[in-house]
């Protein structure tokens, strides 16, 4: 870095003068070509001026150019003084810059450490969340389940009583409907069998009566039953 | 007309003998008016009793109705026969005929003059009798009297059984 300071330098002083040069051999060549075109026509006080001007012109050019001359060594000392203070400086920034980096590796590291100190801490906290966390969830469920199993049992326990009730109130409207039937049966039964008694002794009777009765205890039967119509009203 | 049917009615009390004898009548004044030679006695188709009741029935009762007037008037006595108070009564036995007169009388003297029996039978009813008057039918039998007192009757059977 340092050493392009120098050629840089050096190049900026000498393009201006380059360009001064440039200019001033032009408009010498240009007096030139009109000095000798002029003296051909009228050489005289204007061309001896004239030539004056031009060792003058060529005086100052020579002056500037050892000037210039001067000023290109005096400025490559200087570029090189500047190039060693530059590099002077540049060797103490580098310095600091390296204490700097230093510094802020330590900063860094320090701070890292830090960090990494910090989220462990924040690990471990979160470690016995979690752990906390699954004591408490596997209680809850633990609860739960025992709560299920609870209400199982109880809904088991009704859903049986009720069943045992519904079979024992079947059970007893069967047993009254087989009673009731048989009852019925019974009745029936009797029933028939006193229609079958008065038949049996219809027909005894009939038989009887028709051996036993005269014409005219059946005739004092029938006055009976025409006495009997006329209390009753029967025939009016 | 009203007279022949009250004569006939004085000693006839039931519905078979009423129309027995006013056929008889019938018969009896055919042969009269129109001159045939039927003799019902000889033939053997009227009974003793209602040949009886004929012979002795008034000439002068008969002796108006003419060949014309007799078809008109038997009709007549026909239609009357069938307004007539019929007393139905069912029998268990058979009763003699001097029976069902008394009978018959019997029933006109308590009840009324214009009723005449028809004797019908069912031995079912054992005794006693069954009327129906008015179309309504009443049992007065013995047969009714057993199915009144079933209970008893059973209840003292089953009490001698056990």
């Amino acid at each position: 870095m340092p050493e392009l300071y120098g050629p840089k330098i050096i190049l900026i002083l000498a393009l201006p003068l380059g360009i001064l040069l440039f200019i001033l051999i032009r408009k010498l060549i240009t007096v030139k070509i009109y000095t000798s075109s002029k003296q051909e026509e009228a050489p005289d006080e204007k061309t001896l001026v004239f030539h004056q001007a031009i060792q003058k012109a060529q005086t100052i050019l020579g002056e500037t150019q050892f000037q210039g001359n001067k000023i290109v060594e005096s400025s490559g000392l200087q570029t090189q003084k500047i190039e060693e203070k530059l590099n002077q400086e540049i060797d103490r920034d580098i310095k600091k810059l390296d204490e700097f980096n230093q510094k802020q590796q330590q900063f860094l590291e320090a701070q890292v450490s830090k960090a990494s100190k910090s989220y462990e801490e924040y690990l471990d906290d979160l470690r016995k969340l979690i752990n906390q966390a699954q004591q408490d969830n596997q209680q809850v469920v633990r609860a739960k389940v025992n709560e299920i199993f609870e209400g199982f049992e109880q809904n088991l326990t009704d859903f049986l009583t009720r069943t045992q009730e519904r079979s024992v109130q079947a059970v007893d409207l069967e047993l009254r409907a087989s009673r009731q039937l048989i009852d019925t049966y019974k009745l029936e039964q009797i029933k028939l069998i006193d229609e079958n008694i008065i038949a049996m002794l219809e027909k005894t009777l009939s038989i009887v009566l028709n051996k036993k009765l005269t014409l005219k205890d059946h005739a004092d039967l029938v006055y009976e039953a025409l006495e009997k119509a006329k209390v009753e009203k029967f025939i009016i | 007309m009203d007279t022949i049917l009250d004569t006939i009615l004085t000693n006839t009390y039931t519905l078979s003998r009423l129309n027995k004898r006013v056929r008889l009548l019938n018969q009896s004044l055919s042969n009269k008016l129109y001159s045939a030679k039927f003799d019902l006695s000889k033939q053997g188709l009227v009974e003793k009793q209602d040949l009886d009741w004929l012979n002795n029935l008034e000439i002068g009762l008969i002796e108006n109705i003419t060949t014309d007037s007799f078809n008109s008037i038997f009709k007549d006595l026909s239609e009357r026969i069938k307004q007539l108070k019929i007393l139905v009564l069912y029998l268990a036995l058979e009763q003699p005929e001097d029976e069902i007169e008394n009978i018959g009388k019997y029933v006109r003297q308590n009840f009324n003059q214009n009723i005449i029996l028809d004797i019908k039978l069912d031995p079912s009813l054992l005794g006693g009798c069954a009327i129906v008057w008015n179309g309504i039918y009443r049992d007065y039998s013995i047969r009714k009297k057993i199915e009144e007192e079933k209970v008893t009757i059973l209840a003292t059977l089953k009490a001698f059984l056990k």
